[in-house]
């Protein structure tokens, strides 16, 4: 069966396009230009009990604010949600994936940006209800986290705690940006939240460790100002 | 208490005058006896109000008369000339005391003047500690109440605001004082058969307000007081006169800032857009309108086209909104501590993907301090230096990125194997909307040079960037053949590195 796909985006043009799009790679896709409509659909695929399996929702709707209908439906839903947006804010960024969107998008973005996106997006669907993912493979890298195990080239590497909370961390939501203060809070603690350069450390020290070359990492991304991203399972 | 701290004196020196007179008695003759018993008066009168300085001095010389003037112990005078010595002495006394009186008087007022002005500017003071007009007229009231011992009502009409207990009568009285620019009420000349003194708040040349001062007779109040009150209103005026035009000015400044913006945008749009924009249209258009003569292989190129100019103008497009921003005046900057590496890597990342053959080499010591900065910002300055350098340099030649630790900065790199910029553009190519060959004849005549547009923005922006982060930014020629964009950022100091492992 076709996953559903609601995409939220007050552009007629930018929503039939990605309308199309999603429809040729085999989505069920329902759209809606604004807040009202969006809720109506929600509403009705609750109690037509046929769930929605991803949002896709852009930010400047005409009769109300996206990000509130984020909180909205995440006050209500576990389904996954993808932000596309036209804001080169980052701050506002960094909310909205603290307040519970899985990834976000700045429009402009190529088709199969947003592709890509989704696929990981769908991928981790459910985190909360299942198993978080607890086994990682990306080339030579191999990552379990119930035997508490890293090895590269079949080499076994070792890791302080520390590092390894903060690997363990990034691999629950491989391919998904965790934010800095997700980060800090989980790893360090909540009182933690203002000591980035925590982060700079750890990251550095991992990336000595795990990457080839750590100028230019291959697993451990960079997402500036937000936060890292563990690129996705690749064998 | 003191009253008696002040008369002690008086009291001293008629004793020691009236020792010296028993002492001196029969040694030197009655009228010398008597200057010392002027003397003796003309000081203690320093000291006692004017009435009792009086009333001593005549006792004195009533007792003078009875135990020094013969005969003896009455008060009965023989000679003519101690007749004239007694008056002239009881006069002498008499001005004495009352020019002494009128000193101190003087001076007591002096002092309540300069207690009057001090009271004044604490209560400038504390009008200036606040710009909220509703704040300022509480306190003009409260002033006024404390001078006056009446309550008063305060009318500011632009805001509009009354506070105080003013009726429809005291309304009126107060927008009518405003309106006639002088103070009405008793004392005033106008109006003066009213209880209620209305003073209004006076500005350059237009009244602000009034204070009503609700009293209960129509006695004309201490010209002084009336005077120091006015002198309140009007600082208040001036005061508020002062705020607005200070707002004003504020307000002119956030114009000419918008106007900034609005020109930026503006000569970016009719610069730089036009020739991105005409390519899409003419690849796009012939899609549309070609297709089916078109062969796919072509039909890819063109969408590649659109596809590359439409990324062309976006990154314009947030190069030229990041400058309007920058340029538009003081702005949040989210700095946080950073990696150098980390910042350079994710830019690295982009490039390789969108020049997948261009050759660019890295050389970036280990352990770097962090810098403390804004990243997207930051990463927006490399990205605009390597595609300056990508844009300006032969495809066949190599990017190199250095950076160099030094004590106090960080020194980083984007070297190119171009043609090179002449000494008279290396400050000028940080100008927005220049570009080194701006001639378009002589751009045109090298190939290379078609992809040389649209950077003027970019390294305004890298300049802008640079500056809030007070870093330096220029160019350098590098040897044998090529650019150097070099950035020095300081090395501050480093944040807490301890941590205890979890």
């Amino acid at each position: 069966m076709a996953l559903k796909v609601l995409l939220v985006e007050d552009d007629r043009d930018l929503r039939l396009t990605l309308r199309d799009a999603l429809s040729v790679e085999g989505y069920e896709v329902f759209t809606s230009g604004s807040v009202a409509d969006a809720q109506a659909l929600l509403r009705h695929a609750t109690t037509s009990n046929q769930p929605l399996d991803l949002l896709i929702l852009d930010l400047g709707l005409p009769d109300g604010d996206g990000a509130d209908l984020l909180r909205a439906v995440r006050a209500q839903h576990t389904l996954p949600i993808l932000i596309i947006s036209a804001r080169h804010d980052d701050g506002n960024k960094v909310h909205l994936l603290d307040a519970g969107a899985d990834d976000y998008l700045v429009k402009p973005f190529s088709i199969s940006e947003l592709l890509a996106r989704i696929r990981v997006t769908l991928r981790h669907r459910g985190t909360v209800v299942l198993a978080p993912q607890t086994h990682y493979q990306c080339g030579p890298l191999h990552i379990d986290l119930a035997k508490h195990t890293v090895a590269k080239d079949g080499n076994t590497v070792h890791l302080t705690p520390t590092e390894f909370k903060l690997l363990a961390r990034l691999v629950r939501q491989t391919g998904q940006v965790v934010t800095h203060r997700q980060l800090l809070v989980d790893v360090w603690g909540p009182e933690f939240i203002e000591h980035t350069h925590y982060l700079r450390l750890y990251m550095g020290q991992l990336r000595a460790k795990l990457e080839a070359n750590p100028t230019e990492p291959t697993v451990l991304l960079t997402e500036p100002g937000v936060g890292y991203r563990l690129a996705e399972e690749a064998p | 208490m003191q009253q008696a701290k002040v008369r002690w004196p008086a009291i001293a020196i008629w004793l020691v005058a009236w020792g010296l007179l028993v002492e001196l008695d029969g040694t030197f003759n009655l009228a010398n006896l008597a200057l010392l018993l002027v003397l003796a008066s003309a000081l203690a009168g320093m000291f006692l109000s004017a009435i009792t300085s009086l009333l001593v001095s005549a006792a004195c010389v009533l007792l003078f008369n009875w135990f020094f003037i013969e005969p003896r112990f009455t008060f009965d005078v023989h000679l003519h000339q101690d007749v004239l010595l007694l008056i002239s002495m009881l006069g002498v006394n008499t001005v004495v005391s009352y020019l002494m009186s009128r000193l101190r008087a003087a001076a007591e007022l002096e002092a309540q003047h300069a207690q009057a002005v001090e009271q004044m500017q604490q209560w400038h003071e504390s009008l200036r500690e606040t710009t909220d007009a509703p704040t300022q007229a509480q306190l003009l009231r409260t002033f006024v109440e404390q001078k006056t011992k009446h309550d008063a009502s305060v009318l500011l009409a632009e805001l509009p605001l009354l506070i105080g207990n003013a009726n429809a009568l005291d309304q009126q009285g107060l927008r009518a004082c405003m309106q006639q620019f002088a103070a009405l009420g008793p004392g005033s000349g106008r109006h003066e058969n009213q209880t209620t003194l209305f003073l209004p708040i006076r500005g350059q040349a237009r009244a602000l307000g009034a204070v009503a001062i609700h009293r209960h007779t129509s006695q004309v109040m201490d010209a002084r007081t009336v005077q120091q009150l006015q002198q309140a209103c009007d600082f208040l005026g001036l005061e508020m006169e002062r705020a607005h035009s200070l707002q004003l000015a504020q307000l002119a400044k956030q114009d000419a800032q918008i106007q900034s913006l609005r020109n930026t945008l503006l000569t970016s749009i009719s610069h730089d857009y036009r020739t991105p924009l005409a390519n899409l249209m003419g690849a796009a258009s012939a899609i549309h309108d070609q297709s089916s003569r078109l062969s796919s292989e072509k039909i890819e190129a063109l969408a590649s086209t659109i596809i590359s100019e439409a990324q062309h103008l976006h990154r314009m497009t947030t190069n030229t909104l990041q400058l309007a921003r920058l340029d538009a005046g003081p702005l949040q900057i989210k700095k946080d501590w950073e990696s150098l590496q980390e910042l350079l890597g994710s830019v690295l990342a982009k490039a390789r993907q969108r020049y997948p053959t261009r050759q660019i080499m890295v050389d970036i010591p280990d352990a770097l301090p962090l810098i403390h900065c804004d990243a997207i910002l930051l990463v927006q300055l490399f990205d605009n230096l390597l595609e300056n350098a990508v844009k300006y340099s032969p495809d066949s030649t190599p990017i190199h990125i250095q950076v160099q630790h030094h004590p106090t900065s960080l020194d980083i790199r984007v070297i190119d194997g171009g043609s090179g910029i002449s000494d008279a553009w290396k400050t000028k190519v940080f100008q927005a909307f220049e570009r080194v060959h701006d001639d378009a004849a002589q751009a045109d005549a090298a190939p290379e040079h078609a992809l040389r547009r649209g950077m003027g923005v970019g390294l305004a922006v890298c300049q802008a960037i640079a500056k809030v982060h007070g870093s330096k930014i220029w160019v350098e020629d590098h040897a044998p053949q090529g650019t150097a964009l070099c950035l020095s950022m300081p090395v501050l100091p480093q944040p807490d590195m301890h941590v205890q492992e979890a």
